[in-house]
């Protein structure tokens, strides 16, 4: 049953697993945020780049690689960067030293940010809850 | 006599033909694997040839070239030297550095010359965007062109997540007017940010000042894009972040490829990266004790930001 998990899901390929799910803001769906899961190596056996994601409509989204775009996250612990897409800096611009607009991700949150263990070889999920 | 009339007959000659296609095709991948690795030697002989130059400005001057000087606040404000510039004489370009008119910003058109400069000892010959005459994508250029290059001075940890990612730039060149830029983060080839009219906001590093030891601080390393090749390295275009990078802890700054770091998240860190081509993205960092090793893509971000710091007070296990 395990294999065939393993076999159906793909998440054999590597030490990488998917990883899919939804960020909340005091129960209420956000979109347009940007989801950035960066392993914590200290073990130094679960090598591997980060993965990233961006919510959709109803704050769902699913991680790809950051290196192959494929869908998946590496196996083991990491630390959750989330980040306002609509308060970015404009891809054109210098790094601005202008105001720049509240995000939408409560300032504790980037203080402190939150910490997921992806697992091998099931399809993880990943309930951001935020509280402002 | 009947004899056959001698030669080959078409079983053989495909035979033959296809012997030969399996050794051609068995030689060709082991040849090109050949000449990567010679190329990724000349890549690091480079790079330990710019780290003798530091180490040698160092003991001429007591101090560590400026990573960079930008006037002023961010954006599009006149630039003067950097860490490349600044080594010329040790590198026996001593007439180059001679045509630069450091009273003038390095973009005026009176140091086209030193900007348009070919310098093969800057570029890696694994990276196909060196050596090439571009207007960088950002800043004073005025369009005109400048030379593109390979190698990158590490500025320190120029954005960081604990506790102060998004909200907080640190070692970044544009910020020169914010408050003070947190010490325990600066690269050894810092900017030295000047506000008009005054003196260098931020003193030069020494060997004294390198607390975390030289053989754990990187101090120039490789950057490439194999996208949007106007954000590639220039080697005499000061401006910000085309000759000088800064570590985020994100391994999406480690693949060599503007446009599919920005795809992912804020876009300067991307213009502020380290990658390269060669095989597994190992990129090569000449550290301040002159010894050059590879960092990958997969490193820890926690020592990736150790290592790109002077005094950080970090202990850790280096993965060498």
């Amino acid at each position: 049953m395990a294999f065939s998990c393993v076999v159906v899901v793909g998440c054999g390929s590597g030490n990488t697993a998917k990883v899919e799910g939804v960020v909340t803001l005091d129960g209420k769906p956000l979109p347009d945020i940007r989801i950035l899961f960066q392993p914590e190596n200290k073990d130094s056996e679960n090598l591997g780049v980060g993965s990233f994601g961006l919510t959709d409509s109803e704050g769902k989204f699913v991680l790809l690689l950051s290196d192959s775009e494929s869908e998946g996250a590496t196996v083991g612990n990491h630390t959750v960067i989330l980040s306002d897409k609509l308060t970015e800096d404009p891809e054109d611009s210098d790094a601005g030293f202008a105001k720049v607009p509240k995000s939408r991700i409560p300032r504790k949150y980037s203080k402190s940010p939150p910490t997921f263990e992806v697992k091998a070889g099931v399809v993880n999920q990943a309930e951001i809850a935020l509280t402002s | 006599m009947s004899r056959r009339s001698s030669g080959f007959t078409l079983v053989e000659l495909l035979v033959v033909i296809a012997i030969i296609g399996i050794l051609v095709g068995l030689l060709l991948p082991a040849v090109q694997a050949a000449r990567e690795a010679a190329r990724r030697m000349q890549c690091s002989n480079n790079l330990k040839q710019s780290g003798l130059a530091i180490l040698n400005y160092e003991s001429a001057y007591k101090k560590f070239p400026p990573g960079n000087i930008t006037d002023g606040n961010c954006c599009g404000t006149p630039s003067h030297t950097v860490w490349s510039v600044a080594i010329l004489p040790f590198i026996e370009q001593a007439n180059l550095n001679g045509t630069y008119n450091p009273n003038l910003p390095i973009e005026d058109p009176a140091n086209s010359f030193l900007r348009q400069q070919n310098m093969p000892s800057y570029n890696c010959p694994s990276d196909p965007s060196a050596g090439k005459l571009l207007v960088p994508a950002s800043g004073p250029h005025n369009n005109l062109q400048s030379r593109t290059s390979s190698y990158r001075g590490m500025g320190g940890v120029g954005w960081g997540f604990n506790g102060e990612y998004q909200y907080r730039r640190q070692w970044d060149s544009s910020d020169i007017l914010r408050p003070e830029c947190p010490i325990n983060k600066k690269g050894v080839l810092h900017w030295t940010g000047r506000v008009n009219g005054q003196a260098n906001k931020y003193a030069c590093e020494t060997f004294g000042s390198i607390s975390d030891g030289s053989s754990n601080t990187l101090m120039v390393g490789e950057y490439t894009t194999i996208t949007t090749p106007r954000r590639t390295t220039f080697w005499a275009y000061s401006y910000t972040s085309f000759a000088l990078s800064t570590a985020t802890p994100e391994s999406r700054t480690l693949l060599a490829d503007y446009s599919l770091c920005a795809s992912q998240g804020n876009s300067n860190p991307c213009k502020r990266a380290f990658g390269s081509l060669h095989s597994g993205g190992a990129i090569q960092f000449v550290r301040a004790d002159g010894s050059v090793n590879p960092i990958f893509p997969t490193i820890d971000m926690t020592v990736y930001a150790s290592l790109s710091t002077v005094a950080g007070g970090e202990t850790f296990a280096d993965p060498l």
